[in-house]
């Protein structure tokens, strides 16, 4: 393949491509769904194709197939090409792309025990067992597990001469109870919503959750949260959990620090970013607590890997220090732009599209107290658990997130009361600046977000968010209807 | 285009391949390019051509799906090995399974002839034309994009299905400043997409929307233009037309399903018959889909169901499996909130004071139980002060009851216009509703 793709560059340069890079890819895929012990859905699924991405002078092209032959490769380069020229008509500025080296490299995810290699029997019966195991509150009615495997091999080539094979695979897992009542109906989920977690590892990773372990306390507190209160609609101080400070990072700093979105490529869509340039370096992102790190190099990390799609190595960089905004998220264009070298966001998440900025493990770097410390710090409060719902308006400011659950503290002690439905709700900037204290890394954890939707066409990107339990002071809570 | 003919090739193929094993099978191919343009220039322009094969395999109440896109004779046999060791661990389902009955249909094609050979430079030139109408302190953001997709279903019992469609979209947003309008369209082709009006409007409402005032939060008369009430409708089918979560009881439809949930005047329908929609003609089981009222004259009418839940609940499935690796789960592809009969100038001119909503931005559902949304406003909100747009406000973001929300409704325009939501075209009116909850301001 290696040697196809190489005449495919030299004929795009012969036709006048300043640069071009094209990506084969390979993905495997299998998913197990099960609901109250049976196996409801089992799939497993194929997807080979090539993608060519093309600049001519300054118009940028980009076209994809599933064909496999010589013939269908070359006319799919010559549609990059076409659509690169029709770019440059219209082109009024010049595109610069950030020196990167070349790579001619291998890399491979941190895999113990092979997902593929474990027999389907294994992943069916432990599923079964965990949802039965729920199954078995009365007050369960759906019980569900769920399993993903992924296996993408990559060869990328570009025309600066980098040469780079992939090989990562995905791992995740998850089980939730939905509860019936007079009162209504509630969910409860474990590790973490939406799936559960995800991670670059192997079957390993699904061992460590302990699902079946965990099926009894999802089915119960599913059960208690029915007919539990909500909470008076006020200003509180809270913890909010390591799985629920994962998407918070994720929708308010990692989209934000998108320099593609400062600088406008999603504004018709996801948005724009108050992030703007006349902010880097200048602006209180949050408390001097507050530390936020892109880092790709994170062993097993849903976001981590060797290289980017666009062929830069995998890299560690700060977005927040000390609570100062000092970095963005940039692939090789917007990069050129800061006079930067690219941090390696450029990623795609098929063959079929072409790499755009994506987060990679945008993380919370651990503080320095336990968790009894941060609750001990709150005289009426609460712990604030697993994510239900979010959003955030186009400029990543004012959000507003619903969580599965909230845990009573009271001097300084959970009191072992719980709430449904809490929602909480603020601005970006003044929410991290409220934090003051973050648990130590024994708590620490990179969550993996395997839904990450944007860009046009829509890109599902699975990236990752180290964090543990942080607090946070005089939060809205509760939202009056 | 591959065309019917290819297909019926492949399933020939299959049904010599698949010897043995009951099958229901469906491709998906489709060739889609877009043109994304920001800061008034195109920066990505992509195309894709891509195929899929899934073939759903059934044993001894045992089901098992596999899929690729290696359409090859090898490639059939790969996946048939893959099904027949999938099978082989499967566990049998907890209610009797059976593939769809035998669906006899005339191909569709719905495909405009000048889509079949679409160039980069026809899509580019939408965007010049865009440009034209927009002055120079304007700037454009948004897609060109055109898509010509082929369906095909397949089963062991004979079922052969051939659909094709294609269509072609845009959204623009319209930047004054910071200052901005958003408008969108869907069509069959080029010819038919109405370009000019929607620009010329997204920057009348970008130029609307400068020196935004702040209002404080609370409960407001709004008129929501025909992107905002897309997306709260798109909402409600997600959360509460499933007839699955309806039987078991962990859907709002167990609460609100037979009542009346709004006005006379408030109709909502699945419906690929309505001369604005792209139509999803037979479902992936193979049903031909029929006009299905989901609300009528203000009644919650029905909710919808896939062929696993149909099985399952002893109902009649309705003709929305919209995947093969999740039978039981149902929702709309084509609504249409049907209009009414009072024109939004009167809708308007009859509001004293009020807000004006263009279009919603990240909705997401706060409360699954109570069908509570949430979202901000984007791209044009202005304040109504007898009978007239007069200042832009600052965004907002509201948290409604989907049915209070229902209730409300006050006016629905005789205006309507099929808008670019984020999954299915949609064709929505204006509405104009009462108590309208805004629960916090943007920064």
């Amino acid at each position: 393949m290696q040697e196809k793709l190489e005449k495919l560059l030299n004929f795009l340069v012969s036709k006048g491509a300043r640069y071009a890079d094209v990506r084969y890819e390979e993905h495997a895929r299998q998913e197990l769904f099960v609901e109250n012990g049976v196996l409801k859905s089992f799939t497993h699924s194929v997807d080979v194709g090539t993608g060519v991405r093309v600049l001519y002078e300054n118009g940028w092209g980009f076209a994809a197939t599933d064909e496999r032959g010589d013939s269908a490769l070359e006319r799919t380069a010559l549609k990059a090409l076409e659509i690169a020229i029709a770019s440059n008509k219209r082109a009024n500025k010049e595109v610069k792309l950030a020196p990167e080296p070349v790579h001619r490299a291998a890399f491979k995810s941190w895999v113990m025990k092979d997902p593929f290699l474990i027999s389907d029997n294994e992943k069916i019966e432990l599923l079964k067992s965990a949802t039965l195991k729920m199954k078995e509150n009365p007050r369960v009615v759906r019980a569900t597990g769920s399993m993903s495997f992924r296996k993408i091999d990559k060869l990328f080539l570009n025309t600066e001469g980098s040469v780079i094979y992939q090989e990562i695979y995905v791992t995740g897992a998850g089980i939730e109870a939905d509860a019936l009542g007079e009162a209504g109906f509630q969910r409860r989920s474990y590790p973490a919503s939406f799936g559960g977690d995800h991670a670059t590892r192997g079957w390993e990773f699904i061992e460590e959750m302990k699902l079946l372990d965990h099926a009894p306390k999802v089915a119960e507190e599913a059960a208690m949260l029915v007919d539990a209160p909500e909470i008076e609609p006020g200003e509180y101080d809270v913890i909010i959990s390591g799985n629920q400070l994962a998407l918070q990072i994720h929708e308010s700093c990692g989209h934000p620090s998108e320099l593609d979105r400062v600088m406008g490529s999603e504004l018709s869509f996801a948005g724009g970013s108050f992030l703007t340039l006349d902010k880097l370096g200048k602006l209180k992102y949050g408390s001097e607590h507050v530390n936020i790190t892109a880092d790709a190099t994170i062993a097993g990390g849903l976001g981590s890997f060797g290289f980017d799609d666009e062929g830069v190595e995998a890299q560690k960089s700060y977005i927040v220090q000390n609570g100062l905004f000092v970095g963005y998220l940039m692939d090789r264009q917007t990069a050129a732009e800061l006079g930067l070298r690219s941090n390696g966001a450029a990623r795609a998440d098929s063959w079929s599209h072409p790499p755009i900025i994506r987060m990679t493990n945008i993380n919370l770097l651990p503080g320095n107290c336990t968790l009894e410390e941060l609750i001990a710090g709150i005289d009426y409060g609460f712990l604030l658990d697993t994510n239900k719902s979010w959003s955030i308006d186009d400029l990543r400011l004012n959000f507003q997130f619903a969580t599965e659950i909230a845990y009573e503290i009271k001097g300084g002690k959970l009191t072992g009361k719980i709430f449904k439905n809490p929602v909480y709700y603020d601005i970006t900037p003044n929410f991290w600046n409220k934090c003051d204290g973050i648990a130590n890394e024994s708590y620490w954890h990179v969550w993996g977000v395997p839904n990450c939707g944007k860009g046009q066409p829509m890109q599902v990107m699975h990236v990752g968010h180290g964090t543990s339990p942080a607090r946070f002071r005089r939060v809205k809570v509760g939202v009056r209807r | 285009m591959r065309g019917e003919a290819f297909y019926r090739n492949l399933f020939r193929l299959m049904n010599e391949h698949f010897i043995g094993l009951k099958f229901l099978a469906v491709v998906w191919e489709q060739d889609q390019a877009l043109t994304r343009f920001a800061n008034s220039r195109i920066h990505q322009n992509v195309a894709e051509r891509k195929a899929s094969l899934s073939v759903l395999a059934t044993r001894g109440n045992k089901i098992a799906l596999a899929t690729s896109n290696d359409l090859t004779v090898p490639g059939l046999k790969a996946l048939k090995e893959k099904l027949e060791t999938m099978l082989e661990f499967a566990t049998p389902l907890d209610y009797e399974f059976s593939l769809p009955e035998v669906s006899v249909g005339y191909p569709v094609e719905n495909v405009a002839e000048s889509l079949k050979k679409v160039f980069a430079e026809q899509r580019a030139s939408v965007f010049d034309r865009m440009l034209k109408i927009a002055p120079n302190d304007v700037q454009l953001f948004g897609y060109v994009s055109d898509n010509v997709t082929e369906n095909v279903i397949m089963s062991s019992n004979g079922t052969f299905l051939y659909q094709s469609f294609g269509g072609v979209s845009f959204n623009v947003v319209a930047m004054c400043d910071s200052a901005s309008g958003y408008a969108s369209g869907v069509a069959k082709s080029y010819e038919e997409l109405s370009v000019d009006e929607k620009v010329e409007r997204a920057v009348r409402f970008a130029k609307m929307s400068k020196n935004p005032v702040e209002i404080d939060p609370g409960s407001y008369t709004v008129i929501l233009g025909p992107e905002a009430v897309s997306d709260l409708f798109m909402y409600f089918g997600w959360l509460c037309t499933n007839g699955y979560t309806h039987e078991l009881k962990i859907s709002p439809s167990a609460k609100y399903l037979g009542t009346k949930i709004g006005p006379s005047e408030l109709n909502v329908y699945d419906d690929p018959t309505h001369p604005l929609q792209l139509p999803f003609v037979y479902d992936l089981c193979g049903k031909k889909r029929e006009k299905m009222a989901i609300i009528e004259n203000g009644v919650f009418k029905n909710v919808l169901y896939a062929h696993g839940a149909a099985l399952r609940f002893n109902k009649k499935p309705t003709g929305h499996t919209f995947s093969l690796d999740d039978l039981d789960n149902s929702v709309p592809v084509n609504l249409v909130v049907d209009a009414a009969n009072t024109p939004v100038e009167e809708i308007l001119s009859n509001t004293k004071s009020g807000i004006y909503v263009n279009r919603f931005h990240y909705m997401n559902i706060v409360d699954p139980q109570e069908a509570i949304f949430t979202g901000m406003t984007r791209d044009g909100t202005f304040l109504i002060e007898n009978g007239q747009l007069t200042k832009a406000v600052k965004n907002m973001r509201f948290n409604v009851k989907f049915f209070e929300f229902t209730q409300n409704i006050e006016a629905i325009s005789k205006e309507i216009e099929t808008v670019a939501s984020e999954y299915f075209p949609q064709i929505a009116p204006y509405m104009k509703v009462q108590q309208f909850n805004f629960t916090s301001k943007t920064a």
